[in-house]
């Protein structure tokens, strides 16, 4: 009896992968042909914005870093401790590792560093902790300011004394108008609690000079050096938003935002501590009196 | 508006605050020691600015230290 065989093929593995090569290269290929247009207008598009982003990451890194350190310490504060001490870490890390960042970096770290300092030297009431606070930014912003600005005299800061006399009348304007705006959004949320008014009077003053001495004239100015306008007006702003939460309310950094965007706004028009400093102090100084004559009346 | 501490404040993260600093002291003190005393000293010049904050951290460590022979 005959055996009928199957005329099979033997199957043959070279040409079998021969064909998927040649089906994956032509599915490749038409690939190429539909994204190669996109990708090339992407690369374009990237270049085309990349000088407007120069060192943002920078910017981003340093908000986002601040404001997780903020917020755990707003959530559980035992937790935030560690956090702030990780920022502290991160920002010097960068400040020995970055040169180009290295004195923004450094500037920064003056907000942990302060934490530190505050709570390290325990007080009984929110006016004296924020008296310490705002004197350790004061010192060490003081500092620093001085060692940065030892080299180079900003000859662009310097105003004549007719362009003082217009400007300051300008911004003591803006200042109460800004003034009263915070009074009508923080009018049920002061934190000096029983402090006597003549006191806070005095020391708002010059915490506007330390929040100036520091955001402005170190952070901004810094950051104006190594990324464009807007990211080294926005990075003070945000950082000094999220250094004024509180578990109080939520309209605290809302006005911080308003209050930060106008004074770097300000700085970056003039570059001047003085005119910052006035908007600053006055924005206070008329809470304050508001608060003096319509609540504690 | 103000600069804000938002939370109450316990003896215990005064604690953990002065442990804390002690060991970011030791670190930068460290790195100080591996990264720079490698490099020229016309390099590191620069070393000045982060001589403010180590200064803080160093005063704190003699607040700590203060405090616990207070304490004892």
């Amino acid at each position: 009896m005959k055996v009928r065989t199957l005329n099979m093929k033997k199957p043959n593995p070279k040409a079998y992968w021969r064909s998927m090569i040649s089906k994956v290269k032509s599915v490749g290929n038409w690939l190429h042909k539909i994204f190669s247009p996109i990708w090339n207008f992407l690369k374009k598009l990237v270049r085309a914005i990349a000088p407007a982003w120069k060192n943002s990451w920078v910017m981003l890194l340093m908000v986002l870093i601040m404001a997780i350190a903020q917020l755990t310490l707003l959530w559980r504060p035992i937790v935030g401790i560690y956090f702030n001490a990780g920022a502290l870490a991160i920002l010097l890390g960068l400040a020995v590792g970055l040169e180009r960042i290295r004195q923004l970096a450094i500037s920064v770290a003056i907000i942990p560093v302060s934490t530190m300092v505050v709570l390290s030297i325990p007080q009984t009431t929110t006016f004296a902790r924020m008296v310490v606070f705002y004197d350790a930014v004061l010192i060490l912003g003081l500092v620093y300011r001085f060692m940065f600005t030892l080299e180079y005299p900003l000859q662009n800061t310097h105003l004549k004394l007719k362009e003082y006399a217009f400007s300051l009348s300008l911004m003591a304007v803006a200042g109460e108008i800004l003034g009263v705006t915070s009074y009508l959004m923080l009018r049920h949320h002061y934190v000096f609690g029983t402090t006597p008014l003549p006191m806070v009077a005095a020391s708002v003053a010059v915490f506007a000079f330390a929040e100036e001495t520091l955001f402005r004239g170190l952070i901004q100015q810094r950051a104006m050096q190594v990324m464009p306008p807007l990211q080294a007006a926005l990075l003070p702003t945000l950082l000094f938003t999220f250094t004024s939460i509180s578990t109080v309310t939520l309209l605290a950094p809302a006005f911080s935002l308003l209050l930060g965007a106008a004074l770097a706004l300000a700085y970056y028009q003039k570059q001047n501590l003085v005119l910052t400093g006035t908007i600053n102090a006055l924005v206070k100084l008329t809470y304050v009196g508001l608060m003096a004559s319509f609540v504690f009346r | 508006m103000f600069l804000q501490l938002p939370f109450q404040f316990l003896p215990q993260l005064q604690q953990t605050v002065l442990v804390i600093n002690t060991v970011l002291l030791l670190g930068a003190l460290i790195v100080v020691e591996l990264v720079y005393s490698e490099t020229p000293k016309e390099k590191r010049q620069h070393l000045k600015y982060f001589a403010p904050l180590l200064l803080v951290l160093i005063g704190l460590l003699i607040f700590a230290a203060y405090k616990q022979v207070g304490s004892s």
